[in-house]
């Protein structure tokens, strides 16, 4: 995703996902099987009838794929699960079929971009939904497996660093607010990251009873708060006496990056984290941003093994480390221009 | 409720956990879950990840009551007692038989009971469009089929589906591609 969106910086980027069933078969099971009825359902129908519009990079039936297209949020089952699930992806928009709902359409904007992103993702779910009937109720709205998402189906989320706040420890007390506007906040990596840190995925609390754009308009207010509170703090910490510990942890964070011989990914994200606020106090680290924002991806577990995995060999967790750290110096030490 | 550390302040979290195969329930206000996080050595913040909420365990009682364990939905036979351990239901008329259930769920959680939205018109093409998303082999049993139980309306658009189908080239596939 590249850095060029509107406070790149703090919102590293914005998504929108609606979720949609077809009328007259069942949903998947809750390992992703189709039920009986569904089984027939070819995948490669669903996708003709968005021909054009998209482009097929990857059929997600091995466990390394799934495993990467969920750390990019777009599948969201059990990995382990041999269920046909497919993935479809082209620049900054994706389709998933048979991923626990029968179709998922994602869009991808850089930046803070709620607007934008839910224009992109409700013109191709329209476009699909004028070609191939949806499960709608009158009650209910649009019908999915998991009732948490009926209604508009929408999940509208972005990826906010917020490593001021984490420095100032004041990460907690603002993301406190955040359900006061029906938001909910999880850390990066819920599963193997620290329970908090500076990268939060902010996401829509509510699908039911409200408009897709009255729900993104909500995320949109969330996120501006947060950039606020950030920008704020940097301010304080550059003009304080903290401003040495801020300078101090961009250029260490740097430092680590350039020379681990292995690193985990938990530690990767910090530092990147730390590295991408001295880019935006203006600090010289002889880096991009857009190289930053691609490791932050490129490094996550899932990504390290598919890169890196033969058929004979998966690399084990230790070797992961060391793959990534490789990565990192090998990025990180290129000149800026060729990335 | 009372916090079980300080007794006095209303609990607004509760803290579960399962010690030897039993579920303990540790229920803190706002001054002491900091505490603890203190204690812990934890960061601010930390343990609310954990803490789930007190309205959130009222709501579990109260969408899941025990007289609808024996509930099940009388298309796919999903039973209200599974939907409650996956969080998932099995189809569309899922909705109809757990409606009550649903409404009450969906009042506790977003605010209201039913969808306010715009409504949504299926494209033309009636009962048989769901036929156009099946192979070409299951369209033309399906058509066998039609025809033999002299269902013509219902043959007449398979063939039509078939004649579309025909014409449409198949999409791009790159299986198992590294390039995500």
């Amino acid at each position: 995703m590249k850095s060029e969106g509107q406070f790149s910086h703090i919102i590293l980027f914005t998504a929108a996902r609606f979720a949609r069933n077809l009328a007259g078969f069942r949903f998947c099971g809750k390992d992703g099987q189709p039920q009986a009825a569904a089984a027939g359902v070819e995948q490669g129908a669903a996708l003709e009838a968005l021909s054009g519009g998209f482009t097929v990079t990857a059929e997600s039936a091995d466990f390394g794929t799934k495993r990467a297209l969920a750390e990019r949020y777009i599948f969201e089952g059990d990995p382990y699960s041999s269920a046909p699930a497919t993935a479809v992806i082209a620049k900054e928009m994706a389709l998933s079929v048979n991923d626990r709902e029968h179709i998922k359409v994602f869009a991808f904007e850089p930046g803070l971009a709620p607007a934008a992103a839910l224009a992109k993702a409700k013109n191709a779910t329209d476009e699909l939904g004028r070609k191939i009937p949806y499960s709608f109720s009158r009650d209910f709205g649009f019908l999915t497996a998991a009732p948490r998402e009926a209604g508009t189906g929408l999940k509208i989320f972005a990826l906010a660093n917020l490593p001021a706040l984490e420095l100032a420890g004041r990460t907690a007390d603002v993301l406190k607010t955040l359900p006061n506007l029906r938001l909910n906040h999880t850390p990066l990596n819920a599963e193997t990251f620290a329970l908090s840190g500076p990268l939060h995925i902010i996401s829509n609390m509510t699908t039911l009873c409200a408009a897709p754009e009255e729900i993104a308009a909500a995320l949109e207010r969330g996120l501006r708060f947060l950039i606020t509170a950030e920008q704020t703090t940097r301010i304080e910490l550059a003009s304080g006496p903290e401003r040495i510990k801020m300078e101090d942890s961009a250029f260490r964070a740097m430092a680590l990056l350039q020379n681990a011989r292995s690193i985990s990914y938990e530690e990767t994200a910090v530092l990147l984290s730390n590295a991408m606020l001295g880019l935006a106090m203006g600090y010289d680290l002889k880096v991009k941003q857009d190289a930053l924002s691609w490791l932050l991806t490129a490094c996550k577990p899932g990504h390290i093994a598919l890169a890196c995995a033969t058929a004979k060999h998966k690399p084990t967790p230790q070797e992961r480390d060391v793959l990534r750290a490789a990565l990192l110096r090998k990025t990180l030490t290129l000149p800026q221009e060729s990335i | 409720m009372k916090c079980s550390l300080c007794r006095h302040n209303d609990a607004v979290y509760v803290i579960k956990t399962v010690i030897r195969k039993k579920m303990t329930e540790l229920r803190l206000c706002a001054h002491c879950i900091e505490k603890k996080e203190k204690e812990l050595g934890l960061k601010k913040g930390a343990l609310m990840y954990y803490a789930v909420p007190i309205a959130l365990t009222r709501l579990e009682r109260d969408i899941f009551p025990k007289d609808a364990t024996g509930l099940s939905c009388p298309e796919c036979g999903l039973l209200y007692s599974d939907f409650k351990v996956t969080g998932q239901l099995g189809c569309p008329q899922c909705y109809k038989a757990f409606a009550p259930h649903l409404k009450l769920f969906f009042k506790l959680t977003q605010g209201a009971e039913t969808y306010c939205g715009k409504d949504y018109v299926p494209p033309d093409g009636g009962p048989y469009l769901k036929y156009a998303l099946l192979d070409r082999k299951t369209i033309q049993s399906e058509l066998r089929e039609a025809v033999k139980t002299e269902d013509f309306e219902k043959a007449g658009a398979l063939k039509k589906i078939l004649e579309a189908k025909a014409e449409t080239p198949a999409p791009r596939k790159k299986k198992n591609s590294h390039e995500v």
